[in-house]
């Protein structure tokens, strides 16, 4: 399990690093909206506010902006803000690129859309972390307690009960605790994971916690056993 | 057919946006086609067959009242109920979307603090499953191994124990299976909203 365990967890670092990239560019969005909103207030143009907000940002949302602005010299300025929504890979900057684009098309007031989206977005991104700090507590300690704390107590008591030193053989017990404990770890990692709402991404740390669970037990035993005979 | 979680989950968001473009002086078929092309799930797909069915002649009146009858949440069936009767008597669509879409976010803190309350339990209901089941069944399997001179004193009882011994690893077979039936709340309980 082990040359699993780590080419699984190096296979989940990309989907962490994506999904911190794309929540960075959702938590400026709301900021990015109402300093669009000021800048069409004070006479400037949509185009000309986007390139304004992209030379004053140097994060993620700065960057993607400055490669928006400059491909839409090439090709449109409504291709060049599609391009910006799908290489964020956000569903809530799509949709705001979306709305954005059928209020160009409408000739609805913008300084007043993009203020109304910043108020929402802002809303709705307090509401999105609220389930995303309650819920990480909980799954954090479910992973702890069962994939950590469980064969720490499993392994110490086995280790306590049945001293190697008095004759005691062992070899069936592992047999069926470590078949235990890594179904039990790979349970967990799916439920904390669907607790997130994040089962797919949570899928490639099962080997890891399986085989970290197994690797506590084992260690435990033969720590506590060694020590004492 | 659509869940009422699926329908649930992308049911604020649409609100929001259609409050947006309404409260700039778009029109309500703009905010329809702009939710039909996609980004809000079921609702999207819901109202581009309303889009589809206007082309084809039908009213915007009877659509709401039709896809009104087959969805199943109820913030749903409300937020056509508004966008129905704004068709047919000239509502103050944005003050009631307004109401609607509060009303959504609070029942969404609700659903959410509910959520929160039923899986806070689950880590030390797993934990205590995870550690009980291998002691109960743990003691009778290491009877043999730690002593085997009280199987063999010819007690009452020892035959059975014994017998438990061999239990073992069923047992935890079906521990594993408990465990993951009670992490199942943590799916079936999920109220769906993001």
């Amino acid at each position: 399990m082990l040359p699993l365990a780590l080419p699984c967890a190096a296979g989940a670092i990309p989907g962490l690093i994506d999904r911190l990239r794309r929540r960075n560019l959702e938590q400026a969005l709301p900021e990015v909206l109402e300093s669009i909103s000021s800048s069409i207030g004070a006479g400037l143009g949509l185009q000309q506010a986007l390139t304004d907000i992209s030379q004053k940002r140097d994060d993620e949302t700065g960057k993607l902006l400055k490669k928006a602005i400059q491909r839409s010299h090439a090709t449109t300025f409504d291709a060049a803000l599609v391009e910006y929504a799908l290489n964020s890979r956000s569903t809530l900057i799509q949709r705001v690129i979306n709305l954005l684009t059928t209020a160009i098309e409408q000739d609805a007031p913008l300084q007043e859309v993009t203020n109304s989206m910043s108020i929402e977005y802002d809303r709705l991104n307090k509401l999105i972390n609220l389930r995303e700090k309650e819920m990480m507590g909980q799954s954090s300690l479910l992973l702890m307690l069962m994939c950590l704390l469980l064969p720490g107590i499993m392994g110490a008591m086995f280790a306590l009960f049945g001293l190697a030193s008095i004759g005691s053989y062992w070899g069936h017990i592992h047999g069926v605790m470590l078949p235990y404990l890594m179904a039990s770890a790979a349970l967990t990692v799916v439920i904390s994971g669907r607790m997130l709402g994040r089962t797919k991404q949570a899928l490639w740390w099962i080997p890891f916690w399986s085989v970290l669970s197994a690797m506590l037990y084992l260690g435990l035993f033969e720590g506590i056993q060694g020590s004492m005979m | 057919m659509a869940s009422e979680r699926e329908e649930s989950s992308d049911l604020l968001y649409a609100m929001r946006a259609i409050m947006v473009m309404m409260n700039s002086g778009i029109g309500l078929e703009a905010a329809l086609q702009m939710i039909g092309r996609g980004g809000y799930g079921v609702i999207s797909k819901d109202f581009q067959g309303i889009l589809e069915n206007l082309q084809r002649g039908a009213r915007l009146e009877d659509e709401f009242g039709r896809l009104s009858t087959s969805v199943k949440s109820k913030a749903y069936k409300r937020l056509l109920g508004t966008l129905r009767s704004n068709v047919s008597s000239d509502t103050d669509l944005v003050r009631a979307l307004q109401q609607q879409a509060d009303r959504e976010e609070e029942e969404r803190n609700e659903k959410l603090k509910g959520y929160i309350e039923t899986v806070s339990g689950l880590p030390t209901m797993l934990l205590t499953l995870g550690i009980l089941s291998p002691i109960i069944f743990g003691i009778p399997a290491m009877l043999p191994i730690i002593a085997p001179d009280i199987l063999n004193s010819g007690l009452a009882g020892m035959g059975s124990i014994a017998q438990a011994a061999a239990c073992f690893g069923p047992a935890l077979f079906f521990t594993t299976i408990l465990i993951g039936l009670v992490g199942y709340r943590a799916h079936s309980k999920d109220p769906g909203v993001i």
